[in-house]
């Protein structure tokens, strides 16, 4: 093996065109990469860690432009490369997978087709060893069902195939590098391991060298041989991985490695500083059920209407849960996507109606009351709920002001002008929103300050419920810490009761008292937290745990994993 | 796959057929919201009392309105779609015999239109905000804002009477030619079929000047279209993910970009085939054209009721069985149709 | 990485941006303001009574005293184009109004609500896009009677089609965001919240639209005049203008055409480029 790294990078600089002029995305990204490596590019949103990598085929958006610096590729200079060069290395030494495999496939070509494509561009094949080398690309992939999926179209496929793939496009003409632009993001956990497990093992076996770029610190420590952290464009940190967990030493490092959800992390260790919950005492809980739910069903017809019969056709959403909270508590809810936890949050939330079973608030049966009549009832601002968008959900025309004053205006006894003032005031005091903030619109704020406009207005009448629909999966690592800590407090503070929902398990644990793991619409385990996650019992959550890939900070094995 | 497109297809002639009922509802209104008494129009202006109580009860207008309904459905099934007052014919006849004519000029349009539209609107997408991109964009907007007569006189003026290059512009033919032996109705086809060139060259330079006149308005639509779906394609992620697998880029352009773009492009094909056939009303009497606009625009001139009626459904019925057959078109293109639905 | 760059900028600031980035907008907005002054103030100021009739001046070329000439009557072409814009635009911007406001309104509610509303009212958009559309205004006026009004009110049902589409497709795509859930939760009712928290998101590509169909409004009008429908003569307005003008053709006067004709063409381009330039601002990533 020769000494010389497959990648290397110098001093990189790219510019951006813009109508406020040039502005310098990514300075002085200077890394390098050898065969069998796999190299992370680990940032938050906006840190430059996409531009980076895309610089290297020079796939950079039009008013984008390489400005400074040199890549290196196999002894070949990448940075002035012309078109046509440029278009052999794509492909054939150099190929990429991207974030939504779904869409970065011809929708209405056929796999097989997508395949014979590349084969054909770049003469590895001649029509009598093309169907051969395509079956041999797929189980590479370890596609085996050959035949169906080389005629499957894009859209018949799942996201997890797509991506297999993708993966086999770039190894149809021997790649030698594989650049992976955040290729799980939007996939389950599951098919996450079971797409990493395979770019890891390609990089072992098949000596390819990768570069991972990602948002989830926690993948890259679980694949990854080397990393590189970005933050605002720079490089804050570089090291191999024998070094990178004991030897961070940028601040912004270690900001982002504590904020990383793991294993054995308290909420409390999220951050440098302690927060302020602490010394806050835990609520008092009741020992009377503030939420009852007796066998909850929601099943959607799916109409297949054909000529003049029309069979209907169940789907089922939710099937027969049952479940308490009481008050004082943080209950999670664990499942992945479609398993029904969104329609059950927004069941509770009484957004939606459920086709059967029933739900006790305080007692009182609130399905006997319609979604449509229960905007008016009295017990609408007891039950009250935080989105997982924290943009979305925010009326992009409202003013902070507006937007924390409306639930107070509509269903509180807020009057006269300087009630309404000094409360909101409160409120933004409460969520940690500086008070010159409220005559912002929400494009004006960041992803964090919106999470918190959205918690504020969701306290804002006291609820004696709250549902959290995946209040921070939208949010980067060192925000969606800062956000945790503020609901722990908010919940002692002012003894509110939570139903936490997310898909990531090691998020919802740090908060809640009991979990709840849903899977397929029917809730396979529930238990005290500590109980759940120290032994398992459902295959589910089992898979599920060993599914999620974290930092073992506590760990010093770590280094020779 | 066959069978799942075979069903879909039904499903979308099924689709079709509460349309049709649809447009012979509000047909029907039209025909039954007629200022004053129906009976004294259909009657004609010399009827005595008798004779217009006669057509009252021939048009079953003393009977309900859903009865009358039923009745007329009845009639437009079996074809029957009344009578012209002005020419005491059969209005099927009278359309029957002038369509040739207008589906040559709005055929031959759409034909221009198209040959012209596409290319501009992929050069214009492949160099966005380019000068190619700016000149294709001050096209298609005037070629949509003019208006159809506009253009048509404007074109008469300058290829009539100032260069002298067009022939007169009345009708389909000189009166030096005679007309060729009706086959299929359209004059350069036939003229063609019976290998006589002479009345064929007669007949095309005719239609060109009307049929350049459809096919400017027709421009700006399937430009346009062509440009912003292209340009979706060429920016979508699929595309990026060919470049960066190294596919080349004129692979990329016109077998992965264009291929996606084109059946957006069809469904607007559709779209503008309803617009020239609006159009063609104009045209024709601009060029004073023998179609079936000529013969609408002097029924209603005439206050022929019955005629226009006639007209407005028929045209209706033509339109929505041709964008009934670019959705079967479009089925049979798209793999996504069929399955995952 | 889209949104690392953008900067917030004001409304006023964004129209001014795209005014100097694009010439042709600049001058399709100077235009829209030339129009609605000409609308608003021509019979103060046109030179001569435009019904006024003189047969011994006929026909003239445009000269000093009749700038676009004269018609077979002797009428002062100039006067007769400025004084048709005020009809022209009437014309359009009532029809507009009409189908803006019905057809608003029917789309939201069948995007919000679903159901048979959405069944109901999307085929009664089908059915009358399923008419070739200026065939279809020349039945409903043949039908309602050949007069002024119900050229608008053809004109207005034509299009209430598309203001169904848009806004069905603009509310459906806001109905599915969370700050409506958000706005439901705060107590808001579905009427208010449909009406208070949509449909102001939805506005921007609706005028967008509104901009686009005065244009064509326009061209339908005058289309429908040019065949004898709506407008009588003598009144002045654009396609009977041209209509008038268009026996005179083929002998060469061609001023009785091209003056009526090119101003007409002028307000729907105007018209089309101020809506592009609003598209523009309303969704810089897609220009369609």
């Amino acid at each position: 093996m020769d000494k010389q790294p497959l990648l290397s990078i110098k001093n990189l600089a790219i510019d951006f065109e813009t109508r406020r002029g040039t502005v310098r995305a990514v300075r002085d990204v200077s890394f390098h990469l050898n065969r069998g490596e796999v190299l992370a590019l680990v940032g938050e949103s906006g840190s430059g860690k996409s531009v980076t990598a895309y610089s290297i085929l020079n796939l950079l958006d039009k008013n984008g432009r390489l400005a400074e610096g040199e890549i290196f590729y196999n002894g070949m200079s990448l940075h002035n490369a012309n078109k046509k060069q440029l278009e052999e290395v794509r492909g054939r030494e150099i190929a990429m997978i991207f974030q939504n495999p779904m869409s970065t496939l011809n929708p209405i070509r056929k796999v097989g087709q997508h395949l014979r494509d590349m084969l054909k561009t770049h003469g590895y094949a001649n029509w009598s060893n093309l169907e051969a080398e395509i079956e041999k690309l797929l189980h590479q992939v370890e596609i085996f069902d050959v035949d169906r999926v080389k005629n499957a179209y894009p859209f018949e496929l799942s996201g997890g195939m797509c991506q297999r793939v993708m993966i086999a496009l770039a190894l149809a003409c021997r790649s030698q590098l594989l650049i992976a632009d955040e290729p799980t993001t939007g996939l389950d956990v599951t098919t996450q391991k079971s797409i990493m497990d395979l770019v890891h093992n390609l990089a072992k076996e098949g000596d390819l060298a990768v570069i991972l770029i990602t948002h989830d610190l926690g993948l890259a420590a679980k694949y990854c041989d080397k990393f590189v952290v970005m933050e605002k464009g720079l490089v804050v940190e570089q090291n191999p991985r024998s070094h990178f967990f004991a030897d961070a030493a940028h601040p912004y490092t270690q900001k982002l490695l504590l904020a990383t959800p793991s294993k054995d992390a308290s909420l409390s260790e999220l951050t440098s500083h302690s927060p302020d919950y602490l010394h806050l005492p835990e609520p008092s809980k009741a020992t009377t059920p503030l939420l009852q739910v007796k066998g909850l069903r929601k099943t959607y017809g799916k109409q297949t209407n054909f000529l003049f019969s029309s069979a209907t056709e169940e789907f089922v959403a939710v099937e027969d849960s049952h479940f308490e909270i009481y008050s004082g508590e943080c209950v999670g809810l664990v499942g992945g996507s479609g398993s029904g936890k969104s329609t059950t949050s927004r069941m509770l939330s009484r957004l939606e109606d459920p086709t059967s079973g029933r739900i006790l608030f305080e007692g009182t049966d609130i399905t006997a009351i319609s979604s449509k009549d229960f905007i008016r009832h009295p017990l609408r601002k007891d039950i009250q709920m935080v989105f997982q968008d924290p943009t979305g959900s925010l009326n992009p025309r409202h003013s902070v002001f507006d937007l924390i004053s409306e639930p107070l205006l509509r269903l509180g006894a807020y009057r006269s002008k300087e009630d309404l003032n000094s409360k909101v005031e409160e409120l933004t005091r409460q969520v940690g929103l500086p008070s010159e903030f409220i005559y912002r619109l929400p494009h004006q704020l960041s992803g964090g300050q919106k999470a918190r406009v959205g918690i504020a207005r969701a306290i804002a009448l006291q609820p004696k419920l709250l549902i959290l629909d995946e209040p921070t999966s939208a949010l980067d690592v060192s925000v969606q810490a800062t956000v945790l800590q503020l609901l722990e407090t908010l919940r002692r503070e002012l003894g509110l009761s939570y139903l936490f929902i997310s898909h990531d398990l090691y998020v919802v644990k740090m908060l809640s008292h009991r979990l709840l793991v849903m899977q397929e619409g029917k809730i396979v385990e529930q238990g005290m937290t500590k109980e759940v996650m120290s032994n398992p019992q459902h295959p589910y959550t089992q898979g599920l745990m060993a599914a999620i890939p974290v930092i073992e900070k506590k760990s010093p094995a770590l280094a020779e994993l | 796959m066959l069978y799942d497109k075979g069903l879909l297809i039904l499903k979308r002639v099924m689709l079709a057929i509460p349309t049709f009922f649809g447009v012979m509802v509000i047909s029907f209104c039209l025909t039954r919201t007629l200022p004053g008494d129906p009976a004294v129009y259909f009657a004609g202006v010399l009827a005595d009392e008798a004779s217009i109580q006669q057509v009252r009860e021939q048009l079953g207008l003393d009977r309900s309105l859903p009865y009358q309904f039923l009745a007329y459905c009845q009639n437009i099934l079996q074809g029957d779609f009344g009578r012209s007052l002005s020419t005491g014919q059969d209005v099927l006849d009278e359309i029957r015999t002038r369509l040739p004519a207008s589906l040559e000029l709005t055929l031959l349009g759409l034909f221009f239109a198209l040959i012209t539209a596409i290319p501009l609107g992929i050069i214009a997408a492949l160099k966005p905000n380019s000068w190619v991109d700016h000149v294709c964009r001050i096209l298609v907007t005037c070629g949509a804002s003019t208006p159809i007569f506009f253009s048509g006189l404007f074109l008469m003026f300058v290829f009539y009477y100032l260069l002298g290059w067009a022939p007169s512009p009345i009708g389909r033919l000189d009166f030096i030619y005679l007309e060729p032996l009706h086959i299929t109705g359209f004059y350069t086809i036939d003229a063609l079929l019976v290998g006589d060139l002479e009345t064929f060259k007669a007949a095309f330079s005719q239609l060109i000047l009307p049929s350049t006149t459809l096919a400017l308005c027709a421009l700006a639509p399937i430009a346009r279209m062509t440009r912003s779906s292209m340009l979706t394609s060429l920016e979508s992620e699929y595309v990026k993910a060919a470049k960066a697998n190294g596919i080349p880029a004129k692979k990329r352009v016109y077998l992965y970009a264009l291929q996606n773009a084109s059946l957006p492009l069809l469904t607007v094909i559709g779209l503008v085939f309803g617009f020239l056939l609006g159009g063609n009303v104009l045209v024709e009497k601009v060029y004073s054209w023998p179609g079936v606009g000529s013969f609408a625009i002097e029924a209603l001139i005439a206050s022929d009721y019955a005629a226009v009626q006639g007209f407005v459904l028929i045209m209706a019925i033509l339109f929505v069985s041709l964008n009934l057959l670019i959705d079967i078109f479009y089925t049979l293109l798209d793999p996504r149709m069929g399955r995952n639905e | 990485m889209n949104n690392t760059f953008e900067t917030q900028e004001s409304f006023a600031q964004r129209l001014w941006f795209t005014a100097n980035q694009n010439i042709l907008s600049l001058v399709s907005l100077a235009l829209f303001g030339l129009y609605i002054l000409i609308g608003l103030t021509s019979p103060y100021w046109i030179p001569f009574d435009p019904l006024e009739t003189n047969t011994s001046i006929a026909l003239q070329g445009p000269n000093s005293q009749h700038w676009f000439g004269t018609d077979h009557l002797g009428r002062d072409v100039f006067s007769r184009v400025m004084i048709a814009t005020r009809l022209d635009l009437g014309i359009a911007v009532s029809a507009v109004a009409i189908s803006f406001i019905i057809g608003t309104a029917l789309g939201s509610i069948a995007a919000y609500y679903g159901g048979w509303y959405e069944r109901l009212i999307g085929r009664l958009a089908d059915i009358v896009l399923a008419f070739p559309l200026f065939v279809l205004a020349m039945g409903i006026v043949a039908v309602l009677g050949n007069s002024l009004i119900n050229v608008i009110y053809a004109t207005a049902i034509i299009n209430i089609p598309f203001y169904i589409r848009i806004a069905r497709a603009e509310v459906s795509l806001q109905r599915d965001r969370q700050y409506v859930q958000a706005a439901l939760l705060s107590g808001n009712s579905h009427l208010r919240t449909l009406f208070f928290h949509i449909l102001p998101n939805c506005l921007p590509n609706l005028v967008v639209q509104i901009s686009i169909n005065m244009g064509w409004a326009i061209l339908n009008a005058a289309g429908l005049s040019f065949i004898g429908l709506g407008v009588r003569p003598p009144a002045a307005e654009w396609g009977i203008l041209v209509a008038e003008g268009a026996d005179y053709i083929i002998s060469g006067q061609w001023w009785l055409v091209l003056f009526p004709g090119f101003f007409l063409m002028l307000a729907v381009f105007t018209f089309n480029l101020v809506g592009d330039t609003l598209r523009d601002l309303v969704d810089p990533q897609k220009r369609k």
